[in-house]
């Protein structure tokens, strides 16, 4: 049976039910929306002469229904089928790593799984929002967004994100319930709670995370804090988003304590801001920096050959002490942005570069070329990963 | 020519002194008329479609929002097409402004330097959007003459910001009707007197209780092809909404 066969059994469905949906009447209550691509990559490792490529198609669906003003629904599913030689050479941690679900309850399945190809379908979305006047609840697998920042977020303690995966721009949720009173029109009281695990780390066994936070806005700033806990640590964070003549300056910081000995460890203090500012022709420039008081001042590498494998969190977005970021984009016309961003650890002298050039072929269809640049020496935070360059076809519907 | 401006608006007072029998509405100040154009355009609550079309000589794309509004003050827009952008949404509170995604429940607040942006791609920026109506108070304005538009008898109304305006223009130029009180036609000009957008408007049609342009055409004075076209599909004014209805909880809950 060939690769083909065994695929297109399952996405046929999923491309007829868009066909179908499109166009959608705009007084329902429903809406099912997502997109459909292919992406090549190429990948340059350091010290190896031999290139390693990997060819992923991709679909996601989302679904929201709002039966009435109380109640509504939101499911999302991204099914991706890889193939090429970086999923045999990896034979099976590639696939095992790509299915991973941190869960209570595993919403992730594997269709297809092969040497040199597997197929899943993971269930990132599925909860329920219920609403009475300023009070909202939300149960089930979401995505809970604490963090201010656009790069480093030290506040996201329930769905930390890893920069370097790009591609998945909706990021993962986690099954969680959140529960918010909005005290004002731009406050609010929220209290989050998840349960979840790290698999493929030592102790993967589940662990709680649950908080509280209260946002307001003074001043023509927004600001934040938050307390609670954070897996094995106890947490305290602050953070904020405003502007400095005309520049969006924004910044977050948490405390991390381990909670089982409060008294006798130092903790790690995550610290991060941002500065943006765009200009008159669209040009947006845009610098952050990072401190993590546990982090070194040393080599800072994660001793992994991939970036997406790394256990990012809150805590730990790197291992390094310092890290620098620097980004520009400019939209050269509507439909052709040019964009290059970099990381920089000034302790290793490692770092990455990622340029992009992202094309709007038509209404909902794009075209995007991107390469990732690592370099560095072994063992430093960016040195053991060389380069990788990508090309994606994206149809949104 | 800041005296000229001065002189003519001196005259113009004058004039109106010695005719004497001039109607209610030329009695109105240079500011009296922007408001009033701006009250009609408005409302003192508005709800309504609209969309957007960017031109170029190559290509064009649509952007097609729901827009809910108070008076100058208060603002949400709602993203209804293309896909990818849909559920995306913009909510302005006086002077500050956020963005939703739904996809990825992030909101930012967005920064002015970003409001002089081009708005989604296009030639209007974000400050057009959600401040546009903010040309009454950051504004000190100067009737300087009068001209005829499409058969409308307009004044046309020089705005400079006021000293301490966080505006993104450095002046601008109106035409409003004397009878009906559109706003046919602006320029916009930035801090060093450069002509960057004139702005023509037409396709008078009825929108709700009022008859108001249809359609807005921005062109950019350095690539006059380039055009962005803001069409109202739909518009209701003055019907029941309360600045609540401006919230951060609503702004992930409108649809």
């Amino acid at each position: 049976m060939t690769i083909t066969q065994k695929i297109l059994p399952l996405l046929i469905p999923a491309l007829l039910l868009q066909s179908t949906v499109i166009p959608q009447p705009t007084d329902r209550n429903w809406r099912l929306y997502g997109h459909l691509q292919t992406m090549q990559q190429v990948w340059v490792p350091p010290n190896v002469p031999q290139w390693q490529t990997i060819t992923t198609l991709g679909s996601r669906l989302d679904f929201r229904w709002h039966p009435g003003n109380k109640f509504s629904f939101h499911a999302g599913v991204r099914n991706d089928a890889s193939l090429g030689q970086m999923v045999y050479d990896y034979h099976p941690y590639f696939a095992d790593f790509s299915t991973q679900d941190d869960g209570l309850i595993d919403l992730t399945r594997m269709w297809v799984n092969d040497s040199s190809f597997f197929f899943y379908s993971s269930i990132d979305r599925f909860n329920v929002k219920f609403r009475t006047g300023n009070f909202e609840a939300t149960v089930g697998r979401q995505r809970i967004n604490w963090g201010v920042n656009l790069i480093w977020t030290p506040n996201d303690i329930f769905n930390a994100y890893n920069y370097f995966d790009f591609d998945y721009v909706e990021r993962p949720g986690c099954d969680a319930v959140l529960l918010q009173y909005y005290t004002g029109h731009t406050s609010s009281l929220q209290f989050g709670f998840k349960v979840d695990r790290h698999l493929y780390t030592i102790d993967s066994a589940y662990k709680v995370t649950g908080a509280l936070m209260y946002r307001f806005n003074r001043w023509g700033y927004d600001f934040q804090f938050l307390g609670g806990v954070m897996r094995e640590d106890a947490v305290v964070g602050l953070g904020w988003a405003g502007h400095i003549k005309g520049a969006g300056f924004s910044g977050e910081a948490s405390y991390f304590l381990d909670r089982k000995q409060l008294f006798d460890t130092t903790g790690a203090l995550v610290a991060s801001a941002e500065l943006n500012y765009t200009f008159k022709n669209s040009l947006y420039l845009q610098g952050g920096y990072l401190y993590n008081s546990a982090g070194t001042a040393g080599p800072a590498g994660w001793g992994t050959a991939f970036m997406l494998a790394v256990d990012i969190s809150a805590k730990n977005f790197t291992k390094a002490r310092h890290s620098l970021f620097a980004q520009a984009s400019y939209p050269v016309t509507p439909l052709i942005n040019l964009s290059v961003a970099s990381i920089f650890n000034p302790n290793d002298k490692s770092g990455f570069a990622g340029p992009s050039v992202d094309l709007s072929l038509t209404t909902n269809l794009s075209l995007l070329f991107t390469g990732q640049i690592f370099w560095g020496a072994d063992q430093t935070a960016y040195g053991d990963y060389g380069t990788l360059c990508y090309m994606r076809l994206k149809w949104s519907f | 020519m800041k005296i000229q401006v001065m002189i003519i608006s001196l005259l113009f007072s004058v004039q109106l002194f010695f005719t004497g029998n001039a109607s209610l509405a030329q009695e109105l100040s240079a500011r009296e008329i922007v408001d009033k154009a701006t009250r009609k355009a408005n409302g003192e609550t508005s709800i309504g479609n609209l969309k957007m079309t960017i031109v170029r000589p190559n290509w064009s794309r649509e952007v097609e929002m729901k827009a809910w509004s108070i008076r100058t003050e208060y603002s949400m827009i709602y993203i209804t097409a293309p896909a990818r952008d849909k559920g995306q949404v913009f909510l302005k509170r006086q002077n500050e402004m956020w963005n939703y995604m739904p996809s990825i429940d992030r909101m930012i607040k967005i920064p002015p330097s970003m409001m002089g942006q081009s708005w989604m791609g296009s030639d209007f920026t974000n400050d057009d959007l959600v401040r546009m109506n903010s040309i009454v108070e950051d504004f000190e304005h100067k009737i300087i003459g009068t001209e005829s538009l499409d058969g409308y008898e307009c004044w046309k109304i020089e705005l400079f910001p006021e000293y301490d305006a966080a505006v993104v223009w450095g002046k601008i130029y109106l035409w409003i009707s004397k009878k009906e009180f559109y706003q046919l036609k602006g320029e916009y000009f930035d801090e060093d007197g450069g002509l960057v957008n004139t702005m023509i408007a037409s396709d008078i049609k009825k929108m709700g209780d009022r008859f108001l342009p249809g359609k807005m055409v921005m062109i950019p004075a350095d690539k006059p092809k380039n055009l962005t076209i803001l069409e109202t599909i739909d518009m209701t004014f003055d019907i029941p909404l309360e600045e609540g209805f401006f919230s951060q909880q609503n702004m992930k809950n409108v649809r």
